[in-house]
């Protein structure tokens, strides 16, 4: 799920990041909606305009270094 | 956010593990789950976590669906997994709306949560093992420095200069001083 939109910001990531570098993008059938001060903002705004959960993907615009998140211990992701 | 909110956790003994259960539930309404009732899970609280995870258990259980992908670095190696936006429900009524949370396959125990430091950065923690009972404590917003070194030195400072006692006992005005200085009490703190 979310594999179009999320290989759009890729593909885009770029252009995307010069213009929008620390914002939140709506990106939704390979076509930026939006671009907001937060993840929450970006959420309510998808909702105002109906747009249905798990058909549009909220995407931070920072550099890859910066979004990884980094877990220690217990945490299982390569099953 | 609450304004001021914070809750305790007490194991019965000492414990390695920091454990709490955690409601959670969508963030608002939607037009496919209009049930904003948390569900409770058994969650753990991970200071070597940047982030909060949650196990594909919740995500079938709630129904969620992602909102976007974290880049993630686990022991295990990396990975590109979902994120979804949820509300945790931390005991005593603390809650937190709008967390983003990464799915994984698993944590190691039987807990289905894990709290990290994007939970813990909102408010204050702290961890104590008194009587050999572990507790631990937090409060959102963060209200002020806990400082452990500031509160022993206010507490010998205040019983020093009380003039009479320090940590218990009754010193005589001519006494050494329990500062060190090699003088009698009276001719230095309890001048």
């Amino acid at each position: 799920m979310l594999e179009r939109e999320y290989n759009y910001y890729n593909a885009n990531k770029n252009e995307l990041l010069s213009k929008y570098l620390g914002k939140f993008l709506l990106i939704r059938n390979e076509k930026l909606e939006g671009v907001y001060g937060s993840e929450k903002d970006a959420f309510i705004a998808s909702q105002e305009n109906k747009f249905e959960l798990g058909t549009f993907l909220i995407q931070e615009c920072k550099l890859d270094s910066d979004l990884k998140e980094t877990f220690y211990s217990r945490v299982i992701f390569n099953q | 956010m609450n304004p001021e909110s914070a809750f305790i956790a007490s194991a019965q003994g000492l414990a390695n593990q920091l454990v709490s259960f955690i409601g959670v539930s969508l963030p608002i309404k939607s037009a496919i789950n209009s049930n904003l009732t948390p569900q409770s899970f058994k969650g753990i609280w991970d200071t070597g976590a940047t982030a909060s995870v949650i196990t594909k258990k919740i995500v079938k259980q709630l129904n969620l669906k992602p909102i976007g992908k974290t880049l993630v670095q686990g022991v295990t190696g990396s990975a590109t997994r979902d994120r979804f936006l949820v509300s945790f429900y931390l005991p005593n009524k603390v809650i937190i709306p709008f967390v983003s949370v990464t799915e994984c396959d698993a944590l190691t125990g039987d807990f289905d949560i894990l709290v990290g430091m994007d939970i813990i950065n909102l408010g204050d923690f702290a961890v104590s093992n008194f009587n050999k009972k572990t507790s631990f404590t937090f409060r959102t917003p963060s209200m002020e420095e806990i400082n452990f070194v500031k509160e022993i030195q206010l507490r010998q400072s205040k019983k020093v200069t009380d003039g009479h006692h320090f940590y218990g006992q009754k010193i005589g005005r001519n006494d050494l001083c329990p500062c060190k200085s090699g003088k009698k009490f009276k001719k230095c703190c309890g001048k």
